[in-house]
């Protein structure tokens, strides 16, 4: 057998499941003995280290190897495995390897439809004899160890969202849900078609719950009423008797949520829709063949299940009222799962050694974050208890306790408390073979006492009384009080003194953060979704902040802002962040801002790619001081040394000061809107355009509810749009003998800023004007000052700017302040051309495509120009320097060769090693012309990236001593966005700090 | 690591260098000018001179009010922006030092130390709530300029080192003349609470 597969090796990241004792934590090793069951023959794992540990603390399993025959691809077991990966959502691609074949398969797309037959045809990336197949660099380990497969030009396409598990499922149900609401003689409410969905979907989870000999838990069930499955229920009208018997059956109340008026209703219905998508021989939408073959239901996450449901309360919400129920929102499974890895992470099974370890969603919605959380107790349990020899997992009644006296939540509406109870079920049977769930597994009625239907606030207070206290609140809170309730029906004065929250004050009376000021009352720990403009970026919430971030330990903060406009699909567009709190007073730790970018994998809904760049700790003293407000914009528009530029030009005088010390000088927004106030037959800025000119309507009727002062509207006086201008802030100057209008007044709606001085002034004003509109390279861009401090541009929209952005831009008395340094106007640049795009579509034709574009030569010999420059600022000596030896670019990443040593002793060149793109079959290695790179730097590289963990990092430094050179050889991915100039000064600054630990 | 031809950093004595340089200069300045007529407390000199600073050099930030131990603030902190660290840190002073208010007068000897429980001057240095990075280590050179409205550096030289005396300090802790023109530039090296030294660089300027 092959045993040699790509550069895959044990130190970078191969496990053969005959060698589970080589897996390096305990994620590979639970990992091993679970797929084991399917036959796997060997596993590449991407794995993540921290710094100085040189074991991996957590692992994901990429690659799947499988050994079969060569009939094997797309054989009716072949599709039957495929449908269990796919459905577990765990590998980016599969290794079917063959006795003379290989073929590889996108793990990440269900099987298609083709003549009425499944096929894996078409997810098979490429195939061939193993002797070219393995040389393929585009599989090569760097690649999935670093998380950039997908980011390749040939996979991109590749990856669908509509292909997940979750998304496939959902938009089958979405259709079935729709076409049973238009069913005239169905006659059932949308609230009973809800229920009716969801059950059934556990029904088919345990019909697809089969022992060795095919037989599933509820066949006796089906026998004493002569059905073959459900859905032959459905159409036989025994769908009550049927849900009578598992009620009997399994007790907990989980079938028996039907009113008896409901029963008679369904009873008399047709339901036979619902018995055609559950047969699932027909696709409701297409009438094409499926699909349920497409699913292994015992592999797919309990979490997708729970999750379907939010959607339904939305669907509903815009099915009654055209739009989407406020306050709730799909809280998306990666979304999840990252939370949940981050607090209760695998490696810390230890925790859980007494099983107990409590956890409350206090917003628990359809679920998923407990049935996440309770899946990953389990997880804990068996890590407690297995040997390296033996897994075991809970016994029923075990997993039954770990579920009773650790999960609890609370929601508002009965509805998500029966899907939560459902989740939490599943999760519960998913480990438990059929006979276990057959003999005598008596559910506890959760509703009871752990998935409580309440507002959360009153069962707070009551629950703050009784002293109860959980080790984890974690959730996603609504961010609004639900439609049709007053904020005193939900939050009153007697519940907010019962709670007497640690801050009162909360900005805005932010609904969420109510939540959090009450889970801060019950947890040890805390991990809560929350609006990020309220908590970060708002001025306003400058009080708040500081108190919070003193009163409590915040470890991290995960922002979400830049990808405000995907991440809870259409049901909202509301920045946030994930803050990750220990109920203790900060003891001056840095907090961890984590700007998380958009990449392939976000955009698609599959996983955050966090890479170095995005990780900014910030100083605490910084977080509290409403002087440094500014940080965290900084951070999300690129870090690094932005903070400081703002921060000095936060100490000038700005233009309001000015306008300030001016006589008879004012500013001021334009009219309101309104019509009590008509002026007929004026002339008015519209817009202004990008030469800085007035688009102006004549003649037109002003109309009004408040015009404000009359003065600002006779020239001269500067406008500018609040809405960001193209390469500076759009502004037009508008004299008193201007040729725009000859009426004495031109007016301006509230969309504009004015500032209008007395005709005495008008030099003065114009050469405010002209600054506000400069763009040139050496001196400060307004747009950027404004953008830095804006806490609306960016983060709630795009492109407006308010008022104190605009004013607030420094205009000092001596100009020559806003002259930028070159490394500031390299932040500027960068600032404006790249990092204002983060939050943008990062599709072929989307704006932030530019960040993860192809690098170019020439933006890689700024970088390199960039690095050394800033380098020898710091070290460069009479006859010293730093210099770039070589730039080399290959397909998958670069190399850039920086060495210190004797002036002009190194003779740049760049190498172009990217023909391995045309033939695509090529080693990451072989095809290096050993000539074009020193052989003692080549093997240094190769031993870097293929024998240690190394290839697990976008970033690669490799520190050496060649020829009478201090060497740095820099190894990154393509993307633009690891080369530009900005990151070449963060790149510089963290050697600086190497070289320093070194006593250089 | 097997570097050989690096050598070990200046970064610190570029800045302190700079700070030398470019303090005369500052005092001179059409800004500091208008910051006498308009503006006349620690604070509002300590913007000013944070914002001199930091012209005309891509290295140096240097950050007014920034956080000490406990709610102590040091009137300036100098950061290398490359390596995201703090290097230094500044307070100033006025001599001789203002009267302060009925409520809140001001000791004399202010600028070495006073009665106060959080102290003051070079004693704060000495108790260590002055003299800390961002996470509290201590930082092994610090400043002080002091803004001299009248009398001569000798006078105060004298002055100070008196004060020193009063409080009971070692007699090495009094400061030395490092030279008088165009500004003052003396250095003294005392013994913190914490048992390690802090070396100060006093920087003076005239301001009448």
């Amino acid at each position: 057998m092959n045993t040699t597969f790509f550069d895959f090796t044990k130190e970078n990241g191969l496990v053969f499941c005959d060698d589970i004792g080589s897996a390096k934590n305990k994620a590979e090793y639970l990992y091993l003995s679970e797929i084991q069951k399917i036959g796997v023959t060997a596993v590449f794992f991407r794995r993540y280290y921290r710094e100085n540990n040189p074991n991996p603390y957590n692992s994901e399993p990429s690659v799947c190897i499988f050994q079969k025959d060569d009939s094997f691809f797309d054989s009716s077991e072949h599709i039957s495995l495929h449908a269990k990966l796919w459905s577990a959502g765990r590998n980016e691609i599969y290794v079917i390897n063959g006795k003379t074949r290989v073929d590889i398969i996108n793990a990440r797309k269900p099987a298609k439809i083709n003549d009425n037959q499944l096929s894996l045809k078409s997810l098979r990336l490429t195939y061939g004899p193993a002797t070219t197949t393995y040389k393929d660099y585009r599989f090569s380990a760097y690649l999935f160890g670093s998380g950039t497969f997908w980011e390749q030009s040939d996979f991109r396409g590749q990856l669908d969202e509509k292909s997940s598990p979750y998304i496939f499922l959902l938009e089958h149900l979405m259709a079935t849900r729709k076409k049973s609401l238009n069913t005239a003689n169905l006659a059932l409410k949308a609230t009973t078609i809800d229920k009716l969905l969801v059950v059934s979907i556990l029904i088919k989870f345990l019909e697809e719950i089969k022992d060795d000999n095919g037989k599933h838990t509820l066949k006796t069930i089906y026998k004493k009423y002569a059905v073959e499955n459900f859905s032959d229920a459905l159409i036989k009208k025994l769908c009550v008797s049927i849900l009578n018997e598992l009620a009997n059956e399994f007790n907990g109340r989980i079938f028996d949520k039907f009113t008896e008026s409901e029963k008679n209703k369904i009873e008399k219905a047709d339901l036979s829709l619902l018995a055609d998508f559950l047969r699932a021989d027909i696709d409701i939408n297409s009438r094409q063949l499926f699909i349920w073959k497409q699913y292994d239901f015992k592999y797919l996450p309990p979490e997708v299940i729970s999750a379907i449901y939010e959607n339904f309360i939305q669907a509903e919400a815009v099915r009654q009222n055209g739009e989407h129920e406020k306050g709730i929102v799909y809280t998306p499974i990666h979304l999840v799962n990252l939370l949940i890895d981050e607090v209760m992470p695998l490696e810390d099974y230890k925790l859980f050694t007494q099983e107990s370890f409590s956890i409350l969603d206090p917003s628990c919605g359809s679920g998923v974050f407990l049935v996440a959380a309770y899946r990953r107790l389990l997880q804990w349990w068996v890590l407690n208890n297995s040997s390296t020899d033996k897994i075991k997992y809970p016994p029923k009644k075990t997993a039954q306790k770990i579920l009773e006296k650790n999960i609890f939540g609370v929601d508002v509406k009965e509805t998500s408390t029966l899907v939560t109870i459902f989740g939490l079920t599943i999760a519960l049977l998913e480990k438990l073979a059929p006979k276990e769930i057959w003999d005598n597994l008596k559910f506890r009625d959760l509703s009871q006492e752990n998935i409580k239907e309440s507002n959360f606030f009153e069962w707070a207070a009551t629950a703050k009384e009784s002293n109860k206290k959980f080790d984890l609140i974690l959730g996603n809170p609504p961010f609004n009080i639900e439609s049709g309730k007053t904020k005193n029906e939900v939050l009153n004065e007697t519940i907010l003194t019962r709670l007497d929250f640690k801050h009162n004050d909360i900005p805005n009376g932010n609904f969420a953060l109510h939540f959090f000021e009450a889970s801060m009352l019950l947890a040890n720990k805390v991990c809560l979704i929350l609006p990020s403009n309220v908590l970060l970026y708002s001025r306003s919430s400058q009080k708040y902040r500081k108190q919070v971030f003193i009163d409590f330990t915040f470890n991290k903060i995960f922002d979400f802002t830049h990808l405000r406009r995907l991440l809870f699909h259409k049901a909202a567009d509301t920045p946030v962040v994930a803050v990750v709190v220990e109920n203790e007073p900060s003891i001056n730790a840095p907090i961890e801002h984590i700007v998380v970018k958009r990449t392939i994998g976000s955009d698609k809904h599959l996983k955050f790619e966090i890479d170095y760049y995005d990780r900014h700790p910030v100083r605490l003293n910084w977080a509290i001081d409403e002087s440094k407000f500014f940080i965290w914009k900084t951070n999300l528009l690129g870090g690094g040394q932005l903070f400081y530029l703002i921060h000095r030009l936060s100490l000038l005088p700005t233009v309001a000061d000015f306008i300030r010390q001016k006589d008879e000088w004012m500013e001021i927004r334009g009219f309101e809107g309104g019509n009590t106030l008509q002026i007929e037959r004026q002339d008015r800025i519209d817009a202004i355009d990008s030469h800085g000119e007035p688009v102006i309507s004549k003649n037109v009727t002003i109309s009004t509810s408040n015009l404000k002062d009359k003065f600002m509207y006779k020239p001269p006086f500067i406008v500018i749009d609040q809405v960001l201008g193209n390469k500076c802030l759009s502004t037009c100057f508008i004299s008193n003998d201007n040729q725009y209008t000859k009426k004495p007044y031109l007016y301006y709606s509230r969309d504009f800023i004015g500032i209008s001085a007395p005709e005495k002034d008008k030099k003065t004003l114009k050469k405010l004007w002209k600054t506000i509109r400069e763009n040139k390279v050496e001196q400060l861009n307004y747009q950027l000052s404004a953008i830095a401090v804006s806490s609306s541009c960016l983060i709630l929209t795009e492109t407006d700017i308010n008022k104190n952005d605009i004013l607030g831009c420094p205009y000092p008395q001596d100009m020559t302040d806003l002259i930028l340094s070159e490394q500031e106007q390299i932040l500027q640049k960068d600032v404006l051309n790249y990092y204002i795009h983060c939050g943008k579509a990062i599709s072929k034709n989307g704006a932030g495509a530019l960040l993860h574009a192809f690098v170019g030569k020439d933006q890689l010999e700024e970088f390199a120009i960039t690095f050394c420059k800033a380098l020898n600022s710091v070290y460069e000596t009479k006859g010293k320097s730093t210099q770039v030896g070589f730039i080399c670019q290959r397909p998958l990443y670069t190399i850039c060769q920086f060495g210190f040593g004797k002036i002009n002793g190194l003779n740049y060149e760049y190498i172009d090693e990217m023909d391995g793109r045309e033939t695509k079959i090529n080693t990451l290695f072989s095809n290096v012309n050993p000539k074009k790179i020193d052989q003692t730097i080549e093997s240094l590289i190769k031993d870097k990236m293929t024998n240690s963990g190394a290839i697990f990092n976008k970033i690669i430094w490799i520190y050496t001593h060649i020829n009478g050179y201090d060497c740095m050889i820099l190894i990154k991915p393509n993307a633009l966005r690891y080369w530009l100039p900005s990151i070449a000064l963060r790149d510089t600054g963290d050697v600086v700090n190497h070289l320093k630990k070194e006593g250089f | 690591m097997a570097f050989q031809e690096f050598e070990q950093n200046h970064i610190f004595d570029e800045l302190i260098a700079h700070i030398e340089a470019q303090l005369p200069h500052f005092v001179s300045s059409n800004t500091f000018s208008r910051i006498m007529i308009v503006k006349k407390n620690e604070t509002q000199h300590s913007t000013a001179l944070a914002l001199y600073m930091m012209k005309n050099q891509n290295r140096f930030s240097f950050i007014p009010e920034v956080a000490q131990v406990g709610t102590h603030k040091i009137d300036i902190a100098v950061y290398d922006k490359l390596s995201d660290e703090m290097l230094f840190t500044i307070e100033a002073k006025v001599l001789p030092t203002p009267l302060g208010t009925k409520r809140n007068p001001r000791a004399e000897t202010e600028y070495v130390y006073s009665q106060d429980k959080s102290g003051a001057g070079i004693q704060r240095y000495k108790m260590g709530y002055h003299g800390v990075n961002d996470a509290l280590v201590e930082l092994a050179e610090n400043g002080i300029v002091a803004y001299i409205k009248e009398g001569e550096f000798e006078k105060w030289l004298a002055k100070i080192n008196k004060w020193v005396l009063d409080a009971d300090w070692d007699e090495k802790e009094q400061l030395q003349t490092v030279y008088f023109n165009p500004i003052g530039k003396l250095r003294s090296v005392h013994k913190r609470t914490s048992g390690t030294e802090v070396i100060l660089h006093h920087y003076w300027v005239k301001v009448q």
